[in-house]
């Protein structure tokens, strides 16, 4: 299945911004987000076509995955 | 004379130099805050606020003035967030920091010069203020948000969030939720940060659902950039709320990217 990924802030760095990916089926978000090398310690939200969702959650065909880190600095 | 007949006396073309303004609260025996408010309620503009004309009304003017804001946080957010409120004309700021300035704050926390290293934060406020000006009202409280505290933030009509901790974030946001206080938050991590406003939900729940494990133990590089435009937008906030202008960031946030130049909404 195509999945769009957005990612957000330092996430993008050294990946990408937005990007159309495929996935197996069934897949859900952590596995997308571990896949990208990502902590899922380091993940403030995520989103799946602008509502949030759990990292559990199983993905579908056209989802828009938005992936947001904890940014905690003042 | 009363007040405002020597204000009208002084004023020209309905401006009140900020030299005169200063003679006038020595000669009245009043605060400037007082002659600035006295002069704004009878459509004189002082001075410092002539550029502000156009934008506010003078009724507005006088509103920031009689406005009290909490900004807990002095350090990068907060050092920006206080020279642009007290430039503004924010009458009364409680600054609440418990730290005092270390060197490496002088890459991004305007408050912190050579000379007020080892000193308070909030007492480099209060010495800041004056400088810049000296009207405003500063009630320093070199504290942690704590419920010690309370009494003091709740005399505010908006909370501004410079911290630097989730677990402190969790419980900022659970306080202003329970006392009806809107709070802008702000968070910055090397060119990216957000910048949000929870008014009626509970905002900071939800953008930081858990406290990460190293909560309170890393402090994240930032660009002075990046706090400078975080802080910025907060006071943009800031403003509707005390004027009570809309916003399509009530209880809402974005994303900020200086790297790619973007401002973003969710998803």
């Amino acid at each position: 299945m195509k999945v769009t990924v957005k990612l957000f802030a330092f996430f993008r760095e050294g990946r990408f911004k937005v990007e159309e990916r495929e996935y197996p089926e069934p897949t859900t978000v952590s596995e997308v987000i571990e896949g990208l090398g990502i902590d899922l310690d380091e993940i403030g939200i995520t989103m799946i076509n602008s509502r949030h969702c759990q990292f559990e959650t199983l993905l579908k065909e056209g989802d828009n995955l938005a992936i947001f880190p904890v940014i905690g600095g003042g | 004379m009363s007040l405002v007949a020597r204000l009208r006396e002084k004023s020209q073309d309905n401006i009140l130099l900020f030299s005169d303004a200063l003679v006038l609260a020595k000669q009245c025996n009043v605060d400037l805050l007082e002659v600035e408010q006295a002069a704004l309620g009878d459509n004189i503009w002082p001075e410092r606020y002539q550029r502000h004309q156009g934008i506010f009304s003078a009724a507005q003017q006088h509103q920031l003035l009689d406005s009290t804001v909490a900004l807990i946080g002095c350090g990068g957010l907060g050092g920006q967030v206080f020279e642009e409120l007290i430039r503004l004309g924010v009458g009364q700021i409680i600054a609440i920091d418990p730290d005092s300035f270390a060197p490496h704050n002088l890459n991004r926390q305007l408050l912190c010069t050579v000379e007020e290293l080892g000193r308070f934060k909030v007492q480099a406020a209060v010495r800041r203020a004056f400088s810049v000006n000296p009207a405003i009202k500063v009630v320093p409280l070199s504290l942690a948000f704590s419920p010690v505290i309370h009494k003091e933030v709740r005399q505010a009509q908006v909370v501004i969030d410079c911290l630097d901790s989730i677990a402190d974030r969790h419980e900022l946001a659970e306080f202003c939720h329970a006392s009806q206080i809107p709070l802008v938050h702000g968070a910055v991590e090397k060119w990216f940060g957000q910048i949000g406003v929870q008014k009626e939900t509970t905002l900071i729940k939800d953008l930081y659902p858990k406290i990460p494990p190293n909560d309170k133990i890393t402090s994240p590089s930032v660009l002075f950039c990046t706090v400078a435009t975080v802080a910025s937008l907060q006071i943009a906030e800031t403003i509707k709320l005390l004027l009570n202008l809309n916003s399509p960031l009530l209880d809402n946030w974005k994303s900020v990217d200086l790297l790619n130049c973007e401002i973003d909404a969710i998803g």
